[in-house]
């Protein structure tokens, strides 16, 4: 077990040190999120009662739209020179690879949601209440958004054209997670009644416990088979 | 199993009429090959002969579309977990397996952990293998800002530290400069007396007659495997 926590935290710790001497994906997904929010709050902003019900969709466009850039650029850090193969040829099981990866996708994007929800409370003059149901809205849907999203980067990550393929095929599946989310923010924006929040908050706890475990076990058959 | 750099998990690796077919172009023919511990096996061939192909399916990364690979007579999928095998099989590819963000010395470091190095043998290990490349004066060089040969020296290095039980290495001298080219050759050639199993790919036929105890040929997915040492 610490053998695995150390091969986990060798391959996160690797991750973070080349995004700060990079800064390749937080610039990009910070960049791309800003001016989503910029460029919605022109298009939609009337008055604060009007926000309230198009903010929920914009926060949950903005991240997982932005959210994409860094899962595609995580794993393509993973080909260049073949890298990938030469991290399966060590004594690292293939699941504390993709752990790792998914932790750093999700790393990455919390920082620019902590960018991007400050930014949409001030654009669209939002309040919101209770803080604690709408965080733990945003942190499940955001692990199992960059679950999923991992593991077909990392299956995509050596086809044509996989900036396309990537969000073909992960938005559908994420779609629970979208709603999930949505609704969530919007109970929190709209003082609806919490429990409606909470039955959306066990859907996306539900998909997550389902498809990071799926997640998980899928990698290794799929990538060193 | 466990693989650790004390005790050789196996000592014998074999394909077994190993055929691989790539969207119907076939890259490899019912291809039988047996390599031991303690020798140095060569194969030649023309390009697209199917070699790089054999080394892949030798490493386990890529499966095979009919035949076996077996490691002491066991099949890949008897070694549980499968990590533990791939942990001691090292490869020397026509990619560096380096990340060029970090320098060499951070890319040696990375991976000597996941070889599970310990801590405080780690810095030594890294730097013995530098200094046995003739890198060491260049370790804190960007991989993504060194030549062709000082990544393929990088490279080299990082299978030292390895220190696998099947060394599979694909063109080792290219790009090297001759003293490196050297030195390289004499640490493959020590590999028989540490016992390990080595493949080498190469059209350098001098490499090849310094290093190798036979010869084999590898034609358009067919190998000659008759262990005579001809060329």
């Amino acid at each position: 077990m610490n053998q695995h926590i150390q091969h986990f935290w060798v391959v996160f710790r690797k991750d973070i040190r080349i995004e700060l001497r990079t800064r390749e994906i937080l610039l990009t997904m910070g960049l791309f999120a800003l001016l989503l929010v910029v460029v919605f709050s022109f298009a939609f902003y009337t008055d604060a009662e009007r926000s309230r019900i198009y903010a929920p969709g914009i926060l949950w466009t903005t991240v997982v739209f932005s959210g994409t850039i860094g899962l595609n650029r995580l794993f393509e850090r993973e080909n260049e020179n073949g890298c990938l193969s030469g991290v399966l040829l060590t004594p690292i099981s293939p699941r504390m690879v993709f752990v790792a990866k998914a932790m750093g996708n999700l790393l990455f994007t919390l920082l620019m949601e902590i960018l991007t929800v400050p930014l949409l409370v001030m654009f669209f003059s939002l309040d919101i209440q209770p803080v604690g149901i709408f965080l733990s809205g945003l942190l499940l849907g955001t692990v199992g958004f960059c679950f999923v999203g991992t593991l077909f980067a990392a299956m995509l990550s050596a086809a044509r054209m996989k900036e396309v393929l990537v969000p073909l095929v992960v938005y559908p599946i994420i779609v629970p997670i979208i709603i999930g989310g949505v609704k969530v923010t919007a109970v929190v924006l709209n003082d609806y009644p919490v429990e409606e929040a909470l039955n959306w908050l066990k859907l996306i706890a539900g998909f997550d416990l389902l498809f990071v475990s799926l997640a998980i076990w899928l990698f290794e058959p799929m990538i060193a088979p | 199993m466990t693989a650790t750099h004390d005790t050789l998990p196996f000592h014998e690796v074999q394909a077994v009429d190993v055929s691989k077919i790539y969207d119907r172009i076939v890259a490899l023919r019912r291809v039988n090959f047996k390599a031991t511990a303690g020798t140095i096996t060569g194969i030649v061939g023309p390009n697209g002969a199917g070699k790089s192909t054999l080394f892949h399916i030798l490493s386990t990364l890529v499966a095979p579309s009919s035949g076996r690979v077996l490691f002491d007579g066991s099949d890949v999928s008897a070694w549980q977990p499968r990590s533990a095998l791939r942990g001691q099989i090292g490869m020397l590819g026509h990619q560096s397996f380096l990340y060029p963000d970090m320098t060499g010395e951070e890319n040696l470091t990375f991976f000597g952990t996941l070889f599970g190095i310990g801590r405080a043998d780690l810095p030594d290990a890294v730097k013995r293998v530098l200094e046995c490349v003739r890198m060491d004066h260049a370790k804190t060089r960007r991989v993504k800002h060194c030549s062709r040969g000082m990544t393929q020296r990088l490279a080299f290095a990082r299978v030292l530290l390895q220190d696998p039980t099947l060394w599979l290495l694909d063109e080792p001298t290219t790009g090297l400069d001759v003293d490196t080219r050297a030195a390289m050759l004499d640490i493959i050639s020590s590999q028989k007396v540490n016992k390990r199993i080595v493949v080498v790919i190469s059209h350098d036929p001098e490499a090849l007659h310094v290093v190798a105890d036979r010869v084999l040929r590898l034609d358009r997915g067919r190998i000659d495997d008759n262990g005579t040492g001809d060329t």
